[in-house]
């Protein structure tokens, strides 16, 4: 995740949520909970974000609450809980990544001429989320896609588009002034048609609007 | 597209656009722009386009199961517990031990090599004498049968038929 300082966002952590840092740096599972509890659908965003894979996500995200209350003592207050625990679970998940592309088997479907249509319709019109059996192998291709562009901009844009954060939310999570979410994401945008109209060209053409 | 970094094409605004979060005057001001300007145009529609690919197609986080905390509890504990602590001190130890271990054994082996290098009498030190050729001659043998009894008694007769081994026969 890319920090830059002039850009970062100038946060300071809620009083209670300060105390509750405190208590558990203090050993108090009770106020750590509530620490989970508050940030947890959050972490579990990012994760997805990045990893893409839902069977691994709460693996990953329980050895992130772990890894925090582990080095808890060692956070000093002076940013955000969230912006100090988000970092730490971009890290888990790159971690997790790299252990994992060490052994990956690749196996990838590719895509009917069918679904290369659909693709070609859900893309020019609001079209409701895809049967989830036939989401499978668009789920592996538009994965390839995302492989394809940076992890910032993969994880800006599943948070926005699938998770549902404005483009606030995203700056506090990753760390990052508005103005330069926007940017990045729209280049993001931009960034991911262009591979996914490389890779369709080689299929099929899929028509076009206008 | 190179054009897009430039602040005429309103690269910062493009969002807010998408989003239906600019105030009439910058939405007229951008679709004017739009009108005339088949770059942005292409990348806002792609851009609208891959929202709608995204939405469609994949999956939001799962949500955390029922016993989430509970598990993370769990971890913290056996993270932090004596068993846990004990188990990375023992394993510390043992690798300290094998390295003093390790260090010996070198040190000896060291030590052998170079004794072992120097030493004339030694089976690479004997091969060395013979190469120069300095091996002393070997002791005389007994001829026959006779000559080991009178060996065993300590009256060694020599090949050259008397008990002096200097003197030719």
């Amino acid at each position: 995740m890319e920090v830059n300082g002039s850009e970062a966002t100038a946060q300071v952590a809620p009083p209670d949520e300060r105390e509750l840092v405190r208590r558990a740096q203090a050993g108090d599972l009770a106020a750590y909970e509530q620490l989970v509890k508050t940030h947890q659908r959050r972490v579990f965003a990012i994760v997805n974000g990045i990893l893409r894979r839902t069977e691994d996500v709460e693996d990953v995200a329980q050895q992130v609450f772990i890894k925090v209350y582990v080095s808890i003592k060692r956070f000093d207050l002076r940013s955000a809980f969230g912006t100090w625990l988000y970092k730490i679970a971009v890290n888990e998940c790159r971690d997790y990544l790299r252990k994992k592309r060490a052994r990956r088997l690749v196996y990838e479907a590719d895509l009917s001429e069918q679904q290369v249509w659909q693709l070609g319709s859900i893309e020019q019109e609001n079209t409701p989320r895809v049967d989830a059996e036939k989401r499978v192998e668009l789920q592996q291709f538009l994965g390839r896609l995302l492989d394809e562009i940076s992890e910032d901009e993969r994880t800006m844009l599943v948070l926005k588009e699938v998770e549902g954060y404005s483009v606030e939310e995203i700056g506090e999570i990753m760390d990052m002034n508005v103005n330069t979410v926007k940017v990045k994401l729209f280049r993001a945008r931009g960034r991911m048609m262009e591979m996914y109209r490389r890779r369709l060209r080689a299929k099929k053409p899929v028509p076009r609007k206008g | 597209m190179a054009h897009r970094l430039d602040p005429a094409h309103f690269e910062d605004r493009w969002e807010d656009y998408l989003a239906g979060a600019l105030d009439p005057a910058s939405t007229a001001e951008l679709e004017g722009h739009l009108a005339s300007c088949a770059a942005c145009r292409e990348a806002v529609d792609e851009a609208r386009a891959a929202s709608r690919l995204l939405r469609a197609v994949l999956d939001p986080a799962p949500a955390p199961r029922l016993g989430f905390w509970t598990r993370v509890r769990a971890g913290i504990e056996a993270e932090l517990s004596p068993a846990g602590a004990d188990f990375w001190a023992s394993l510390e130890l043992l690798a300290r031990r094998l390295t003093l271990v390790s260090a010996a054994a070198l040190l000896l082996l060291g030590v052998y090599v170079a004794v072992d290098e120097f030493d004339p009498v030694n089976r690479w030190g004997r091969v060395q004498v013979e190469n120069l050729g300095v091996l002393p001659e070997p002791a005389p043998q007994p001829l026959d049968s006779d000559d080991v009894l009178l060996a065993v008694t300590g009256q060694v007769r020599y090949a050259n038929g008397n008990g002096n081994p200097n003197r030719s026969r």
